[in-house]
């Protein structure tokens, strides 16, 4: 079909408003069918040839652009106040900790995986959300293409504490199956699958052993030393806590905060461990079957 | 998900302006920017690849003044239209109160527009929200170019579908020119501040 030269012009008019908004493919389309037109014509001017010419220079210059759009880094390293800005508007929950860890998420999300790994670190430091942030720290390691990274980290936690061994079997579940997925063949330290007590929080959990009693050496001035054991109602971090009851009163007097208690013995499911502890906190519980019991919080000194 | 600081009676809320690639997204937050900038709060931020085609959003936060009793602030982001960019869609829509859904005009575009409007409707889902029920406008971009003899569908058909069953504001517009961008904003802003004070009980 033999187009009119006003035709034609129309077609390379949409061509080039079409490149102009970046609409590169509708452009090529639209320069081709001019092309296909001109050829299908047996008009063999100087014009027509020279016409023929520009137009294919400019379907390369389109196609050149197009396989550079394909080539572009997705994820460039942003600048450091992109990423406090993308931290600060893609955080919405009103607790602060979990507002921090989503702002991170979100850093991760748009390919900063460098900060937000360093980030992670830090709320992980913390004690926010450890068994949350330890898997997005195994994703940014992975996201990366650092599946040894992903590996040496986890063992790092398995040796140092710093997880639960709830938290640490998540990990360990979600690290062997992204690294099956990926046909990666490694064996991860085995842990301990015995369920763990379930009174604690998710929160700031460093002591890896769990206490369930205490054994304390009290100084009576009338008596002299003595020992008296105690059960162990919580355990959050290196802190625990045990109860006496309002009948005892006495007993809770002996205690000051920030007493020093030397030789304390710490039963564990596997061994008994000694070490010294501070009282931290003496409170009296309001509410509840236990009102008017107080709970005295002990902190562990390592020794 | 608007902040609302009832002891400072301050509210913030979230607009997004969603669309195909290359639609105008970035050209109507730059003329906002450029016209309205003493109610900028700072620059406008946009993460852009080369070709200024969106790669993850652009921001610009605007501090309007007392509306109500409430100092309302607004923060606009767009998306990255090209239909690979779908997870970072998903992010910036996250906490959205209202959307200015940009269409081309262009007779070429007329498919791309209808599969971004499907996108939004499916993103939205994902968040447990309804296309129906979210403050929306839309803009019918890019006419001017239809004095340049290229072929752009006429509104009426544009109503016809993309708007047929959702029925909400329409405007049409030339970003480049600024033609239809600030009644666009004004209208969205109206239809979420006003879906706001409904949901948060504020200014009664």
């Amino acid at each position: 079909m033999l187009l009119e030269d006003f035709q034609l012009q129309t077609l390379i008019n949409e061509a080039e408003v079409y490149q102009s908004q970046g609409l590169l493919e509708e452009s090529k389309e639209k320069y081709l069918s001019v092309l296909h037109y001109m050829t299908d014509d047996n008009r063999s001017s100087d014009t027509y040839k020279k016409l023929i010419k520009t137009v294919n220079v400019r379907i390369e210059k389109i196609e050149e652009d197009i396989a550079d759009f394909e080539k572009i880094d997705e994820t460039p390293t942003l600048s450091h106040d992109v990423q406090n800005l993308i931290q600060k508007v893609f955080s919405f929950s009103q607790t602060k900790e979990m507002a921090e860890v989503e702002g991170v998420l979100a850093l991760a999300k748009f390919g900063q995986h460098e900060q937000a790994l360093v980030e992670f670190h830090r709320l992980l430091g913390k004690g926010v959300a450890p068994g949350v942030v330890a898997k997005h720290i195994l994703e940014c390691h992975l996201a990366l293409s650092s599946s040894e990274a992903a590996i040496s980290q986890f063992n790092q936690w398995v040796a140092n504490g710093l997880l639960t061994q709830d938290d640490l079997l998540d990990a360990q579940s979600f690290l062997e199956t992204v690294l099956r997925d990926k046909g990666i063949e490694t064996s991860l330290p085995q842990l301990d699958h015995t369920p763990r007590k379930k009174n604690r929080t998710r929160g700031e959990q460093r002591l890896a052993l769990d206490i369930y009693s205490l054994k304390i050496q009290v100084d009576d001035h009338s008596e002299g030393l003595y020992e008296i054991d105690f059960d162990v109602t919580f355990q959050s971090n290196d802190t625990v806590s045990v109860v006496i009851p309002s009948e005892k009163k006495t007993l809770l007097d002996r205690f000051h905060l920030g007493m020093s208690l030397p030789k304390i013995k710490f039963y564990t499911p596997r061994a008994v461990f000694e070490g010294n502890g501070i009282v931290a906190e003496k409170t009296e519980i309001k509410i509840g079957p236990k009102k008017g019991d107080y709970v005295l919080d002990i902190k562990i000194k390592a020794n | 998900m608007a902040f609302f600081n009832q002891k400072d009676k301050v509210i913030e809320c979230k607009i997004v302006y969603y669309g195909p690639g290359m639609c105008g997204k970035t050209t109507n937050l730059e003329y906002i920017f450029r016209a309205g900038r003493s109610y900028a709060t700072t620059d406008m931020i946009s993460i852009n690849t080369k070709g200024d085609r969106t790669l993850y959003f652009d921001f610009l936060p605007m501090g309007i003044g007392r509306i109500m009793g409430c100092d309302v602030k607004v923060q606009l982001f767009t998306v990255p239209g090209q239909s690979k960019y779908r997870s970072t869609r998903k992010m910036v829509l996250k906490g959205v109160d209202g959307i200015v859904f940009v269409a081309d005009s262009l007779q070429i575009r007329k498919n791309e527009n209808l599969s971004s409007l499907k996108d939004l409707q499916e993103n939205l889902a994902e968040q447990n929200m309804d296309l129906f029920n979210i403050p929306l406008v839309f803009q019918y971009n890019k006419r001017d170019l239809s004095e340049n003899g290229i072929p752009i569908m006429q509104v009426s058909e544009m109503e016809s579908y993309l708007n047929n069953k959702l029925k909400v504001p329409f405007y049409t517009a030339s970003a480049l020119k600024g033609n239809g961008v600030s009644d666009t904003l004004k209208k969205s802003l109206k239809l979420t501040l006003r879906h706001l004070q409904h949901e948060l009980r504020w200014a009664n």
